[in-house]
């Protein structure tokens, strides 16, 4: 039942040397400043024998030492473990055994379309720089065939019961489950604060500008002819709007042009790009919980971001993983997409309210900020006393908003919380996601039967969700559910 | 069925000396480098609200000292509760501000007892207890009893990773 796996060893293609090169390139540069900084001091001349000398053995060290890295270089699909051996002078051995694999990524920048090939990136998900795996200029056959291979395996170890010719029929890619819509993010960026990037880059690009050009007569004569007549003044704030708003879907188009979804079985895969494209796979246990948010006339429209929590920690820079599931999407069509793509994550039909009593708890919790802070405000600046009445009613409101629109639940597999209020953001935790659950109560809350579940997740870095002020009887009820692994209202 | 117990050990009542011992030897310390800045700041003739806070600060270290060696530890000794068994680890403690931490076994990393000088001089120690985020301490237990549980959580942790692995093979696991 079980096939051998392959056990020689692979190189990358060729053209691995010269697309590290071109990555190298901008190393050559800071060299070549360096040196002709070092120059002018010695006064002699960059462009002389000592500069070609001293630049082209600098190249030529650093070629070597690549053309060594690629041939040290391979990589092994062992049964249980990844072996990779690397190190251009000095070589090293590196498993990485399957079950900590939390994802794959798949890059292919310009020069990887022009080859032809493409990179993997195969995250561990932990916090050291060097314990991602790279495997950059592979063929397309080769990556899926890794791709395909982990996997297998890992389906395999996870999943008994699936023979190994279901797992790989079933791996084949459905249909894309979704695929983003240029209406989608130009309605998005058009409703956000993104088009007012605008006018940082302009300022930036002003910045950058007037150190080398005298920038301000151009400026002050611009600004002159268009305050010729109000014909010009309207015409050129336009133009300003029109340009910003222009950027404004310019800049998200950049992030999600052509933006994807695919699930089979296990995992699902994000694909995304425009110039260049990636595609992050992950299997969909490794998905911890999912949040979904919307900011500003969003929450008007009905229009929220969709993103996962994993081990894989989306902060790290030049990874290209994707934490965003669904950038922007119609919160119905949400919704309805989620159990579909994530069967473990079921929207659970009824949500729980919070009691009214909790009002109590919450303004006795918040009692600094809407009466110590507007009082001290009020009595030694004179002058800030409306800022003070205004923080006083905003914190009081935004209380009384939260109490009112948050709400939680629990279906089988998932803990399900909405924190309402100003700033709505839904939590749905799977429950082997979680890593501790703490249930506390203060004096108040134990007076009026409340409690606040706290639950940490097992994600990087790690993240914990507070649901407040729930009946002590729901609390325990989730306890329950946590460790004993059933609902509390199929209970009841 | 399984079913979540509430939980009902304590920890040692020699815990309340160990607390009230490490209280009075960390506000002594703190108490003797005060003063001696009180000193060298009435030498040097610093800016005078440097004594004012130095005072202040003296006035705080006595207060917080007198209430951790009183109340405060036997209100903690009293209050700690912990339980261990197969499916997950409990602790508990506080009145006022009451908090009851569910840690499931599968989750935990490692498990170890630490004992410091003082717990050592009254035979206690505590059990460290980590997870991928987080340590959890069970403290001031008598060192057999920490031994113990350290053993216990050991053994149960490594029988979950068994079944994981017996699952993954698809053979039956042999403790059912």
């Amino acid at each position: 039942m079980r096939q051998e796996p392959p056990l020689t060893s692979f190189k990358l293609h060729p053209a691995w040397i010269p697309y590290r090169f071109g990555i190298a390139m901008k190393e050559f540069v800071f060299a070549a400043f360096l040196i002709s900084f070092l120059f002018r001091h010695l006064s002699i001349p960059l462009f002389s024998w000592y500069g070609y000398t001293l630049l082209g053995s600098f190249i030529l060290v650093r070629l070597i030492g690549l053309v060594l890295q690629w041939k040290h270089f391979t990589y092994q699909l062992k049964e249980q473990e990844l072996l990779i051996e690397k190190g251009a002078f000095v070589t090293e051995k590196k498993q990485i055994p399957y079950e900590r694999i939390q994802g794959i990524t798949e890059y292919e920048s310009l020069f990887h379309r022009v080859t032809g090939l493409t990179s993997l990136v195969i995250e561990t998900g932990s916090t050291d720089s060097d314990a991602d795996v790279r495997l950059e200029m592979l063929s397309k056959q080769e990556a899926t065939h890794i791709k395909e291979q982990i996997e297998s395996i890992v389906t395999r170890q996870h999943d008994p019961q699936a023979l190994p010719e279901v797992a790989t029929t079933m791996l084949a890619p459905n249909p894309e489950q979704y695929a983003i819509q240029f209406k989608e993010i130009a309605l998005a960026s058009l409703t956000s604060l993104s088009p007012l990037f605008f006018f940082f880059l302009l300022y930036s690009v002003y910045q950058e500008l007037s150190r080398f050009l005298e920038l301000d007569d151009i400026v002050s004569s611009l600004v002159t002819f268009s305050t010729q007549s109000n014909v010009m003044r309207v015409a050129m704030i336009g133009l300003l709007i029109i340009l910003a708003l222009s950027y404004g879907v310019f800049r998200n188009y950049r992030l999600y042009a052509g933006f994807r979804i695919d699930t089979n079985q296990r995992s699902i895969q994000i694909e995304k790009g425009w110039e260049s494209v990636t595609r992050f796979s992950i299997p969909k246990d490794r998905i911890q919980a999912l949040t979904m948010r919307s900011r500003f006339i969003h929450q008007l429209l009905g229009i929220s971001q969709v993103k996962m929590i994993s081990s894989i920690d989306p902060e790290q820079q030049d990874k290209n993983t994707s934490a965003v599931l669904f950038p922007f999407i119609r919160r119905s069509k949400a919704l309805d997409l989620i159990p579909k793509i994530l069967p473990d994550f079921q929207v659970a039909p009824r949500t729980l309210p919070i009691p009214k009593q909790a009002v109590v708890v919450k303004l006795c919790r918040t009692i600094l900020l809407w009466a110590g802070v507007p009082i001290c405000l009020w009595f030694m600046f004179p002058n800030l006393r409306l800022l003070a009445v205004l923080i006083c009613f905003t914190v009081i409101t935004s209380q009384i908003l939260s109490r009112r629109f948050s709400t939680y639940t629990t279906s089988p597999t998932v803990l399900h919380f909405h924190q309402g209020g100003l700033a709505p953001l839904t939590y749905w935790m799977r429950r082997d996601g979680i890593e501790r659950l703490e249930l506390s109560e203060s004096y108040v809350q134990q007076r009026l039967g409340l409690a606040s579940v706290t639950v940490t997740l097992h994600a990087t870095p790690a993240k914990e969700v507070r649901i407040m002020d729930v009946p002590i009887d729901w609390a325990k009820q989730c306890q329950r559910w946590y460790i004993e692994g059933h609902n509390p209202e199929v209970q009841k | 069925m399984y079913e979540l117990k509430e939980p009902t050990q304590t920890i040692s009542k020699d815990a309340i000396k160990v607390w009230r011992l490490t209280e009075a030897l960390v506000s002594t310390a703190v108490l003797i480098g005060l003063i001696g800045l009180l000193f060298v700041d009435t030498y040097y003739q610093w800016s005078s609200w440097i004594g004012i806070v130095l005072y202040v600060l003296m006035a705080v270290t006595i207060i917080s000292a007198l209430i951790e060696c009183t109340v405060l530890p036997v209100y903690r000794q009293k209050t700690w509760r912990y339980e261990i068994d197969a499916k997950c680890i409990q602790l508990k403690h506080g009145a006022f501000m009451r908090t009851h931490l569910i840690i499931p076994i599968e989750k935990i990393y490692f498990v170890k007892t630490s004992q410091g000088p003082l717990s050592k001089q009254y035979g206690l120690a505590t059990v460290k207890i980590g997870t991928i985020g987080y340590v959890h301490d069970i403290p001031f237990l008598p060192l057999a009893q920490a031994t113990e549980i350290t053993q216990r959580i050991t053994a149960l942790s490594d029988r979950t990773s068994r079944k994981e692995r017996a699952d993954a093979t698809g053979t039956a696991p042999d403790f059912l």
